[in-house]
């Protein structure tokens, strides 16, 4: 162990030094250390706190990781690695030490794919958070209902665990209900005067689950006709939300009220907000502390990145599908005439992207678009994509050379070019617009001398 | 639009594994185009299903739980459903739901009587074959290149020599009259106009004395075929 750990720690210095994914570190530890696992959870002591779901755990885990080193605890984590379970692996072995036992306050372990759970058995967190789980996501998996009955198996063999769980997601609440744990429920009351009602398939029984509101997705206030499936008693709940220049919303918590006024953006970050409120809570480090970390740190909506090359560029980065749907949503918005170029690359494992087939394109049909350019590694999949689900056929320029494409995007005729990247490239993309920028403005200032 | 063409959409709710839904859309877009009017019906399980209405019938892709749900529905309409078959009207099946139509319908851990409408067992493959593929067919006397995704855990065993034009490596696909069923899953016709195009030639010449398909400008299909088909 001595030697696996020794070798673990230098190719993890190596490929941080290389500035490349650390999980090689855990992956070679593994092949030749057996029980990897094991034993090196022997050597840590301290509380695990596990993160899971479809969205959001990422920034959950970085929010929770900020806060608890402002508040000068000693926390291990997995965030220099891509790679979910050869990760973690590499996440211990980095902040283990070579001899004796290492004693961490919390080691704060995000988990990208549910499904795996299991694989990571020899550790059991006393903490669980789950984001939101998406139903057609967890289907690509296998059976669905094979998948959340297998789920609900593993989960309540952890009978120390405390669940926190996103109350407004019923895929959540259905797991939720058959745990023996203690579950713990966050959410957002964001209920409106004109909400209009809205029905959508109940995931317990396949019956018709009502919903008074939805706030986006599947979230929102819901009670299934046919069985017992509703949103349950929320124990931290978010009301009066307003996104005006910020995030503000009054936490409900054991019949206190906490206002909160946040430098961050989007809506979907109040329910990771929530988590990290919830498990501050239950750890005693207090709401108060949460909420004064909480306003010294911004989060992002969508990386967004303006240049100015003969008009006014915006770069937005997604790091996710779902901030990609997001970005499409933002782009929507813009009341002008605009290009737009999308950079589809892929992701690692990421052969099949047929779920871009989810995504409501139809939103673009309304905007005034001249153009819409598509480039990278998947730009065709893409590109008869939107062919088929919108009307803007007659506006595709596809083509898989990137630099071809933005040179054509930033000459074309929009007074703005939105540009929405996904996958690997995209660094090197941000490089090449600061190039062009540069070039383009001294030209600009000789002309004008 | 003088002319107009009604798609039955069957049990998307269940077999809509990967945006397999996106087929109807290049349907609807290309008959559209075309200038001849569409209506999509969509119909859940235990719904009245109008089969002597419909002009085209699109199955996606589901899992073993669903599937078996949609085998016991469409039970109850084996005649209409052979029927329609049998009058040479077009349907098409994408992943693994053209095993509805066989013998045996793989489910998990047992193996369930399939419709038994086409003569073929659905056995399973020793691994599974995942990844892109570009499949040499045969339809209509017509050569295609069909492009697209697989993820298959089964095969196909034709009792009858006639179903074998689809096939690709692995006798993943079966054509029988005017029934097309492949393995490739998710929006298959996206990729794929003149599968697309096949489909939508059967049921116009079906329902209209006088129809002539007028060939649609694919600028973007061209271009990705030149890249894939070397």
């Amino acid at each position: 162990m001595l030697f696996t750990l020794m070798l673990g720690k230098l190719v993890i210095k190596i490929a941080n030094l290389a500035n490349k994914d650390i999980s090689i570190g855990g992956k070679i530890a593994s092949k030749i250390q057996k029980n990897i696992l094991k034993k090196l959870k022997k050597k840590i002591s301290g509380d695990f706190i596990f993160i899971v779901g479809a969205n959001g755990k990422t920034t959950t885990s970085h929010l929770l990781v900020e806060i608890f080193e402002k508040e000068g605890l000693n926390i291990g984590n997995n965030h220099h690695s891509r790679e979910s379970y050869y990760g973690v692996i590499s996440g211990l072995i980095e902040k283990i030490k070579i001899f004796g036992k290492t004693k961490v306050d919390y080691m704060v372990i995000e988990i990208s794919d549910i499904t795996t759970l299991s694989l990571y058995a020899e550790i059991i967190p006393q903490y669980l958070i789950i984001t939101n789980l998406i139903k057609e996501q967890l289907s690509r998996k296998g059976e669905f209902e094979s998948i959340i009955k297998n789920l609900k198996k593993y989960l309540n063999s952890m009978t120390n665990t405390t669940m926190i769980f996103n109350g407004d997601d019923p895929v959540v609440v259905d797991i939720g209900m058959d745990l023996k744990s203690h579950v713990i429920y966050y959410g957002i009351d964001d209920h409106k005067d004109d909400d209009e009602p809205e029905e959508k398939k109940c995931v317990r029984c396949g019956s018709i689950l009502d919903y008074a509101y939805i706030n986006y997705g599947q979230l929102g206030k819901y009670k299934c006709r046919s069985c017992e499936l509703e949103t349950p008693e929320i124990d931290y709940l978010a009301k009066k939300v307003s996104l005006k220049d910020g995030i503000y919303f009054d936490l409900w918590t054991k019949g206190e009220e906490y206002p909160f006024d946040l430098p961050s953006q989007g809506y979907h970050n109040i329910y990771n907000i929530l988590a990290v409120l919830a498990i501050l809570d239950e750890l005693d480090i207090g709401i108060d502390a949460g909420e004064m970390a909480l306003e010294e740190i911004e989060i992002e909506d969508i990386v967004v990145d303006t240049f100015y090359i003969r008009k006014p560029i915006f770069l937005k980065r997604a790091n996710s599908i779902s901030i990609f749907e997001q970005g499409l949503e933002t782009i929507s918005e813009d009341e002008g005439k605009i290009d737009i170029l999308f950079i589809f690359d892929d992701e690692d494992d990421e052969e099949e992207i047929t779920f871009i087939y989810d995504f409501d394109w139809s939103i673009l049909d309304k905007v005034n678009i001249e153009k819409i350019y598509i480039s990278g590694d998947r730009a065709f999949d893409l590109g008869f994509c939107i062919r088929y689900l919108t009307k803007l056929s007659k506006k595709l320029i596809v083509d898989i050379k990137d630099e071809t494409v933005l040179h054509q995007a930033i000459n074309g005729k929009g007074e703005k070019l939105y540009i929405l990247t996904k996958g690997h490239n995209d660094q090197n993309f941000e490089k090449i617009l600061i190039a062009m920028e540069k070039k383009w403005s001294k030209n600009k200032l000789w002309i004008r001398k | 639009m003088d002319k107009k063409i009604i798609i039955g959409h069957l049990f998307k709710e269940q077999l809509d594994s990967y945006g397999d839904a996106g087929n109807v859309e290049v349907l609807k877009t290309r008959l559209l185009e075309r200038n001849i009017d569409v209506e999509v019906r969509e119909y859940a399980i235990n719904e009245n299903i109008e089969f002597d209405e419909l002009d085209l019938i699109f199955i996606g892709g589901g899992k073993n739980r669903e599937k078996r749900l949609v085998v016991d529905c469409l039970r109850g309409w084996l005649d209409e459903l052979n029927e329609y078959i049998e009058s040479n009207r077009p349907l098409l099946v994408t992943g693994s739901s053209l095993s509805l139509f066989g013998k045996n319908v793989l489910n998990q851990d047992e193996e369930i009587p399939g419709l038994g409408i086409l003569d073929f067992k659905t056995k399973k493959l020793e691994t599974v074959i995942e990844g892109h593929v570009v499949m040499d067919v045969v339809i209509e006397d017509r050569n295609l290149a069909l492009i697209g995704y697989q993820n298959i855990e089964e095969h196909y065993v034709p009792i009858n020599d006639e179903l074998l034009k689809m096939n690709g490596k692995y006798k993943e696909g079966l054509l029988y009259k005017h029934l097309i069923g492949t393995s490739l899953h998710g929006p298959v016709l996206a990729k794929n106009k003149d599968l697309a195009d096949i489909l939508i030639k059967w049921a116009c010449e079906k329902k209209f004395s006088d129809f002539k398909l007028i060939s649609l400008k694919d600028p973007l299909e061209i271009k990705y075929r030149k890249l894939v088909i070397k």
